[in-house]
Order: structure tokens, then C-alpha cells, then sequence
């Protein structure tokens, strides 16, 4: 879950493809990611793992109207991509994701077997 | 107790690093939060904003003179939890838009959804053209 692989802008469309910012920490059981991706519905969102690769990518549901004029403008109409490069203790079958004022939480769960556990020790006699 | 970390510093310094050579972040930095667009059509101003993670009720939006002013917090929601990635901002922001014409009062609408800020506002009949008879 370290490197975050390079962003590309999307060659075939005019729009730009933005990298949005994001938080990420890690506990013993968990990753957890937040990311902005203001403008987004559920239903334009999608979130791939494909050989190590995260990669959120969406689209942003702002609509333009056409009998109105753009007069200032400080950003531009949004598509958003990031990919991550994760690891194999990541279980890739167990992953929340959780879209909320723009922001979506992903929490990638890690696999039973690194999780730290404990040992108990028997006592003989 | 401080203990100098002499890692912490290296890493900070790899950040800042990084940050000037490859980070593309989303919007542009060089703009002071939040981002605003503004769409004029038939007396109406548009005004959309974008604000990830930002409540409603911690916007503040004021009409003064004919400057709007939206101001609020955006609030930290960092937990106790050791970060390997720390991108966003959180803090307080102000922000005054200057209007074009004098906008009606009454009638401005503001929405918050999906982290944008949709401000409706009309053109208020005192800023309409008036058509002057020659008697």
C-alpha cells in the first residue's frame, strides 16, 4: 500500500483526469483510505483491484447547463483516477468502501493469516 | 520529553520532495480555497464550489454589499492512527466573490451535495435594464 503509482491524463477526452488527494493509515487489521472526490455520485464511482493495483476512478456528476455562460472559473470539469499499488496481505474479497460528502473511505481489511496473533503458551504439569 | 527523530525530519524532507517533483494534485494549489465557478444565465448567477467533507452547518454564506462571503471550517477528521499518507487540508477558509449586479435577497438558494456547494442567486429588478419613455 506504499507507492502510488504515476497518474496519466485520460488521452482520448478533452477533460482533465485529476489525482485527488488522499489520507491513508494503516492499523493491524486495516488500511484505511480517504479521498476526495468532490462532485461524485455512487453511481458514477468505480474502484478495481487488478494484479496489485488499486484504482479509483469516477466521474464527476457536476452537470453544465447550456443556456448558462461560464464567467470565472477556478476548476474545471472533473474526472478523477488514482491507483495504488498494494500488497498480498490485503484480502482482496474484503473491502468497504463508504462515499460521504464528497469524501470516500475505502477500509482494505488485511488477510487472517498477518494479522498479529497471539501466542498462548500451554503449561505442562 | 521530545526525543529528535532524526527519520521523522528525512521523511518530511522526501515529502516536500516529492510533493514539488510529482504530486499533481486535484485542483489547482496556486488558488486559495474553496474553488469557485461562476455560471451567468437569463438574470441568474451560478456560483459552485467544491467542498469534500465539509458539513453544511460548518459553511457560513453572507451576502455583503455585493460581495458574497462564504467562510467556514473544514474540520480534521484525523484519528489516533499512524498515517502513511497525509494529503488533505483541513482548517478555516474565507472567501468573498465579487458579483457582477446587485442580486435579489430573497430568492438565493444554496445546496450542499456530494461535497459541492451550489449557490443559486437571481438578478435583482433594481439592476435590470429599464426602459425609459421619452414624453
Amino acid at each position: 500500500m506504499a507507492t502510488d503509482k504515476n497518474l496519466t491524463y485520460n488521452e482520448n477526452l478533452n477533460k482533465k483526469v485529476y489525482v485527488p488527494v488522499a489520507d491513508i493509515y494503516e492499523t493491524e487489521d486495516l488500511y484505511s483510505l480517504k479521498m476526495e472526490i468532490p462532485g461524485v455520485t455512487k453511481e458514477n464511482l468505480d474502484i478495481s483491484i487488478e494484479n496489485n493495483e488499486l484504482t479509483i476512478s469516477a466521474k464527476s456528476s457536476i452537470e453544465e447547463k447550456a443556456d448558462e455562460k461560464c464567467r470565472y472559473s477556478e476548476f474545471s470539469s472533473m474526472d478523477y483516477k488514482r491507483s495504488f499499488r498494494i500488497g498480498n496481505d490485503i484480502d482482496r474479497g474484503k473491502v468497504e468502501a463508504k462515499l460521504e460528502n464528497g469524501v470516500l473511505t475505502l477500509l482494505l481489511h488485511k488477510h487472517e493469516t498477518v494479522k498479529p496473533r497471539k501466542i498462548t503458551i500451554n503449561q505442562i504439569n | 520529553m521530545y526525543t529528535y527523530n532524526f527519520f521523522e525530519d528525512a521523511m518530511n524532507l522526501r515529502d516536500i520532495f516529492d510533493d514539488f517533483f510529482t504530486r499533481k494534485t486535484s485542483y489547482e494549489p496556486y488558488r486559495e480555497f474553496p474553488f469557485v465557478k461562476i455560471h451567468e444565465g437569463n438574470d441568474r448567477l451560478t456560483i459552485t464550489s467544491l467542498m469534500p467533507g465539509i458539513k453544511p452547518e460548518n459553511v457560513d454564506i453572507q451576502l455583503v454589499d455585493d460581495s458574497l462571503v462564504i467562510a467556514g471550517e473544514k474540520k480534521a477528521d484525523y484519528e489516533e492512527k499512524p498515517y502513511l499518507r497525509k494529503e488533505r487540508f483541513f482548517g478555516e477558509f474565507k472567501k468573498s466573490i465579487k458579483l457582477p449586479y446587485r442580486v435579489n435577497h430573497q430568492s438565493i438558494k444554496a445546496d450542499l451535495k456530494d461535497g459541492v456547494l451550489t449557490i443559486t442567486l437571481e438578478k435583482s429588478e433594481e439592476a435590470k435594464p429599464k426602459k425609459i419613455e421619452i414624453l
